[in-house]
């Protein structure tokens, strides 16, 4: 094997024993994090993070995550929230009520 | 093992011999993994960052509704939702947005008597102490926030509420630069003052926090609609699951990084086609060298097997040297452009700390999107080429 192909080789090689050493490490940190009780987050219960207010993921359950931009407009807001939470599996209640099969 | 070790060395020499072939195929998947890894590893950091606060969020919020919209929800309804069965607490929360120093942070503010809430515990403090039940006005802030409004821990901080009023507030702790993601943007006080803060009614929160027993999670999710069913019996009320925040979350970073991904798709399909046609002028260049190694006993098998070597070497390298530039975009640089789209307007806020996941699932995937298309994109041209007769191949080249 050439002095060149070595090198080639070589480099290769410590190319992806830093992707992969990065890689475990930063897999080592979440779980690290992820097991370790977080007392703030437990204490305020927001559930989303710092990240843009006003924008598809602000910290307001649900609603503002799914309905940026369109919020106040006449017809234009995120009517499937309306009456109840779109993708949960139970009943919820509405205005609607069945008497003998007649509505 | 030896004639392996021969055409992998052929290879390795066709790798170096095809000088512009090699540069511009590694030039082009460098290019697309580097992208495509970089957004990839800040889309899973801010993904583990949205199911790490939802880990912590409480099983079900309760909140107002009135003609469609958003709205406080009544504090009556607090002794209806804790005799809900296996509700183990019940916690009204009142938070919301204020536009303070020209930038909109949120104020928290917390029942601090509160069964969730452990005042021994550890907070993520930089410096100060975590709220005094015993005080009023105290706030802890957000690392983002001290630096916005120039502040440390003992200093008064006024601020005009919603009704226009000023009130004043002590700084009695900063959340620490780790937890910034969480408290960067945020101003936590107790719920009293929060209260006064956004000029709420004495009968009204901004949602209620519900917390039922810890079961399995087989049965948690069943229990938990069985209340949320029981709970949305309240007129004006609207219940979230925390299963349905975690979908939300997922599909907000999903959405996000698909505008990526569909750049990178484009990239990547542009690159197969390039590699494609480096693969079939190479091969033109090369039919003497093909009809020479078949005189001299190579196989077409030993011709499309050096092709495929190659290929795959040069996609190893361009995968491995695309997701270090990846890694170092992100980590050392801070990922500029990319970290403006994917965190909105927390790039507001300073010294913001970007959450990386170099998760071993991207970088696996990186590694095969950058040589599994380059092996089908050579392996046609090569066949072509080593099917052809010696004679003829070496005529047609000289020709």
């Amino acid at each position: 094997m050439t002095m060149r192909n070595t090198t080639l080789l070589l480099t290769t090689g410590v190319l992806l024993a830093i992707v992969f050493g990065s890689s475990l490490l930063s897999e080592m940190s979440w779980s690290t994090k992820q097991s370790r009780s977080d007392s703030l987050r437990q204490a305020v219960g927001l559930p989303s993070i710092a990240v843009g207010n006003l924008n598809p993921m602000a910290r307001n359950p649900g609603l503002e995550m799914l309905c940026p931009g369109l919020y106040d407009s006449p017809g234009g807001y995120c009517y499937y929230f309306t009456a109840g939470t779109y993708p949960l599996n139970f009943t919820i209640n509405s205005n609607e009520t069945a008497t003998d099969g007649i509505k | 093992m030896s004639r392996f070790k021969n055409l992998f060395n052929y290879a390795l020499n066709c790798i170096q011999r095809y000088r512009i072939r090699t540069a511009v195929v590694l030039i082009c998947l460098v290019v697309s993994s580097a992208v495509f890894s970089s957004v990839a590893f800040i889309e899973d950091g801010l993904t583990n960052e949205g199911e790490l606060s939802l880990k912590y969020s409480p099983d079900l919020t309760v909140q107002g509704v009135e003609s469609g919209r958003l709205t406080p929800v009544e504090l009556r309804y607090l002794g209806y939702i804790q005799e809900a069965p296996s509700v183990t607490a019940v916690v009204p929360r009142i938070w919301g947005y204020a536009n303070i120093g020209n930038t909109l942070l949120v104020v928290v503010g917390i029942d601090l008597s509160n069964p969730t809430i452990n005042f021994a515990a550890d907070y993520p403090l930089e410096s100060g102490t975590f709220l005094n039940p015993e005080s009023n006005n105290s706030v802890v802030i957000g690392r983002g926030v001290a630096s916005l409004l120039g502040v440390g821990v003992g200093d008064v901080l006024t601020i005009l509420t919603e009704s226009n009023q000023p009130r004043t507030y002590i700084v009695s702790g900063i959340f620490n630069s780790e937890s910034s993601i969480y408290s960067g943007d945020m101003i936590l006080m107790n719920l009293k003052e929060a209260r006064t803060f956004f000029n709420l009614p004495e009968d009204k929160v901004t949602d209620i926090m519900v917390y039922v027993s810890n079961i399995d999670a087989a049965q948690k999710g069943a229990l938990v609609n069985l209340v949320a069913r029981e709970i949305s019996d309240l007129p004006n009320c609207r219940v979230v699951t925390k299963n349905l925040l975690l979908q939300a979350q997922e599909a907000a970073y999903g959405d996000r990084s698909g505008f990526f991904s569909v750049v990178w798709y484009v990239i990547l399909i542009a690159v197969a086609i390039i590699a494609f046609n480096q693969t079939v002028v190479v091969g033109h260049e090369s039919k003497f060298e093909i009809g020479l190694l078949k005189a001299v006993g190579f196989s077409t098998t030993d011709i499309i097997q050096v092709r495929l070597v190659e290929s795959l070497l040069l996609g190893t390298i361009a995968g491995a040297v695309g997701l270090a530039v990846g890694i170092f975009y992100d980590s050392v640089l801070g990922a500029p452009m990319v970290a403006d789209f994917m965190m909105g307007w927390a790039t507001l806020y300073p010294n913001f700390t970007i959450p990386v996941a170099i998760s071993l699932q991207t970088v696996l995937f990186t590694f095969t999107i950058t040589i599994v298309p380059l092996l089908f994109a050579t392996v046609i041209p090569s066949w072509l080429n080593a099917t052809v007769d010696p004679d003829i191949a070496m005529r047609g080249a000289r020709a």
